[in-house]
């Protein structure tokens, strides 16, 4: 039963305006991101996951374990795209805002992001439908640099921005241990209790 | 072959375990206590119980990549990947290096394994089910196989040992084809198992939903430096708590209180050595790895219990004039007849009930569907033999969202919150022993140790692939006659190793000339030697088999015991 508070009492230390993010200039070098994606990513995350009375993406860091990944994981296949998506999607920005991408406001970005996630349930789908395939089976039956591909790769890039953002913090120490419920040797089972009882789901 | 044992090492011993797992474990415990100086040989590392489980108490947010493996260190261990869960930082500790280990695919074979004192023990997935007199007699109902030269009354006794020591959390049913272990208190079905449990019992008459059955220790009594299960289901990292039954928390402590046992890691054992006069094994070559010494070692008795493949290529590599194709291979099944279980078939679903509802701590097992097809050998399908179901449910977390394109702040917030219920349903069915599929020995190709490499060439057939269908519709059916909602069924792609229950290359049987063990698992034409790891099956059933390998080796263990105490082996 105890534990069923451990949120409560965590949360007031969240309450902090401190986390409002205002874009200031990390610090860290990206190992993988080029040019400008570091920019365009911390945008991207900022947006998908903004700081509230909790705090956002940003300001886990998020942007720089996207750039890890990418860096240390992530197969050389993932990296192609990744690198290949986030060019077209600077070009889609610069296009659309007649700008270069590292002056692009958060407002803009999240505009453009709109266009490409605000869609119909029917377009989601076949998007997740289309991007199942490796890139070359796309070329095969769209061809190469045919608008599929483009499309291919632009969601791509940031279905994993996207991916990495919801990975990296939800399992973050700090949303682990003191947003959601943290419990880490439960020493019991209970199959069925109140949810009211343990508050946010477990983190681990 | 040079014998360069050093001279303080003592080199006779009244009998020799090659293995740490489950079933080395239990052979050193068993001999020990019988008062014989045993040699327990250990081809990996040495594993202290605790002291050497260093990711026991690490989260995800512990690791820089979350538990992910870097892309240069994931080339190591390709192969040990394909379960899809061994090769994460937690765990791949325990998982050989395929570039130092490689093995040979005439077909694709999932060869799953780890390296170290304890074995597969520390990783094993704890599930733990007797077999039936069905499963013992099923070879000489349908023909398929040869006939088990013991029958389930002649485990009973060997199973309540076994259990008692063990620890088995579970709840009897008293089912014929899945007959009640020795139980501690079951872990609690949640709320939505318990509706599924509801819902067949409703709408079936031929099924029922029951508890795992889990080697997770329960209840009052107490063991050994051991306490019970802590719900935190991080056992694959081994257990700082002794929750879970493994060769380090159990029986390789048990066998060291005797002051019997000699505990060598670091030493291959690649062939067992023949004396033609005496018409027994005299001892072991061995290689030290780590002063790259050949050694031998001689005992009045052998266990094999490496692990159904490395004991099926140390008999293979024992050739001598008498066993030119391998110790003991007069039948030429030494190598053939390998069994896995097939699964990766199932249905999936949601529960739109309990809402309001969530649990408290982290069950490491779920519930179990016993077997309810073509039960007492009928046959009833247009296939023989017959399945289980293993499954649970579980509220979803964030990664229900990975599948969405919504951002922002209520995605934030919602996905602080459970998601819905889901129930997965994961079908495990018998293969049938084909003696096509078979491991040989590579002399071409060889290992680090100038050992030659193994060679699989394993498929499940027709039978398998019938008993899959069924599978997968009789999971749907199921679930949707609970009452879940988006009930989808699956048939994934699934190779022979990958459910980590190989067995079958040295099985036992009645007749010499079919099989390679008697009814006690000893060789038939070198009873000194004793094969009880999963090499000695002669038929897969449908259940986790690794209680059944413990029951095996408690009882051939003791016949050995007998006959060392009568004399019986008069080598050395």
């Amino acid at each position: 039963m105890s534990l069923a508070l451990g949120y409560t009492l965590a949360a007031p230390t969240l309450f902090s305006t401190l986390y409002s993010c205002t874009s200031e200039p990390e610090t860290w070098q990206p190992l993988f991101f080029i040019k400008s994606q570091k920019y365009i990513v911390t945008q991207l995350a900022d947006i998908i996951l903004p700081p509230t009375e909790i705090v956002g993406a940003v300001d886990l860091n998020i942007p720089e374990f996207i750039d890890k990944m990418y860096a240390d994981v992530a197969s050389e296949e993932a990296m192609d795209i990744f690198k290949k998506g986030g060019d077209l999607f600077e070009k889609s920005f610069v296009e659309r805002f007649n700008k270069d991408s590292a002056s692009g406001s958060k407002e803009e970005y999240n505009e453009l992001l709109d266009t490409y996630f605000r869609i119909s349930d029917e377009s989601q789908e076949k998007i997740f439908q289309l991007t199942k395939f490796d890139e070359q089976e796309v070329i095969d039956q769209y061809g190469l640099n045919s608008k599929k591909q483009e499309a291919y790769l632009i969601y791509k890039f940031l279905l994993s921005v996207r991916y990495h953002s919801l990975y990296g913090f939800y399992t973050s120490e700090k949303i682990g241990e003191e947003v959601l419920s943290y419990d880490p040797i439960p020493g019991t089972y209970k199959g069925c209790i109140p949810l009211s009882e343990v508050g946010n789901a477990w983190s681990l | 072959m040079a014998d360069n044992n050093s001279a303080e090492e003592k080199q006779n011993f009244d009998v020799i375990v090659i293995g740490t797992g489950v079933t080395g474990g239990w052979a050193a415990k068993e001999l020990c206590e019988n008062g014989l100086n045993t040699l327990v040989l250990e081809r990996g590392r040495m594993v202290e119980h605790i002291t050497d489980y260093p990711t026991m108490y690490d989260d995800p947010w512990d690791y820089e990549f979350k538990g992910e493996l870097k892309r240069e260190e994931a080339k190591n261990q390709l192969k040990q990947a394909r379960t899809g869960y061994t090769i994460k930082e937690p765990s791949k500790h325990w998982f050989v290096d395929d570039l130092k280990h490689p093995y040979n695919e005439t077909k694709r074979f999932d060869w799953i394994r780890g390296y170290h004192v304890g074995g597969k023990s520390l990783m094993w997935a704890r599930m733990s089910f007797r077999w039936s007199e069905m499963d013992f007699e099923a070879n000489l109902k349908d023909g398929h196989g040869v006939d088990w030269p013991i029958r389930y009354q002649d485990l009973v006794p060997w199973y309540e040992k076994v259990e008692k020591f063990v620890g088995i959390s579970g709840k009897s049913e008293g089912l014929s084809q899945l007959p009640d272990s020795i139980f501690t208190p079951p872990m609690e079905l949640n709320c939505v198992e318990k509706d599924f449990q509801d819902g067949i019992t409703q709408n079936f008459d031929d099924r029922m939903v029951i508890h795992g059955r889990v080697a997770n220790l329960t209840g009052d009594e107490s063991r050994e430096g051991r306490s019970n299960c802590q719900y935190r289901n991080r056992c694959i990292r081994g257990c700082p708590f002794g929750g879970y039954f493994s060769s380090n928390s159990s029986t390789l402590p048990a066998a060291k209180r005797t002051g019997n046992m000699t505990l060598r890691p670091n030493s291959i054992v690649h062939e067992i050595i023949y004396d033609e006069e005496q018409k027994l094994a005299i001892g072991v070559r061995v290689i030290d790895t780590i002063t790259h010494e050949n050694l031998e070692f001689y005992a009045k008795i052998i266990f094999c219990c490496a692990g159904t493949m490395p004991t099926t290529g140390i008999l293979l590599k024992s050739k001598s004039k008498r066993f030119p194709n391998g110790l003991g291979n007069d039948s030429g099944e030494l190598g053939h007849n390998i069994m896995d279980h097939h699964f990766k078939v199932g249905a999936t679903a949601i529960s739109e009930n309990h809402e309001e509802d969530y649990y408290k701590g982290r069950k490491p097992t779920g519930f179990f569907v016993p077997r309810f097809r073509n039960l007492d050998n009928k046959k009833e399908m247009n296939f023989v033999r017959g399945y289980g179901m293993q499954g649970g449910a579980s509220r979803t977390d964030w990664r229900r969202a990975v599948g969405e394109m919504s951002y922002g702040k209520e995605l934030k917030e919602k996905l602080l919150k459970p998601g819905e219920w889901e129930i997965g349903i994961n079908c495990f069915g018998e293969c049938l022993p084909y003696h096509e599929n078979k491991v040989t020995l590579n002399n071409e190709k060889l290992d680090e140790w100038g050992l030659p490499t193994l060679t699989f060439d394993v498929e499940y057939k027709e039978n398998e692939k019938l008993m899959r269908e069924d599978a997968e519709k009789q999971a749907v059916a199921m679930l949707e006659a609970a009452g879940f909602k988006n009930v989808k069924g699956y048939q994934e792609p699934c190779f022979p190793g990958n459910g980590i229950h190989e067995m079958g290359t040295a099985r036992m049987g009645r007749d010499p000339k079919t099989s390679v063990l008697n009814e006690n698992n000893q060789i038939h034409a070198v009873p000194n030697v004793y094969v009880t790891d999963g090499a000695c099956m002669a038929s897969s059933a449908s259940q986790n088999p690794s209680l059944t390998y413990m029951t095996l080796t408690a009882r051939a263990a003791n016949h050995a015991a007998k006959q060392f105490k009568e004399n019986k082996f008069k080598n050395i």
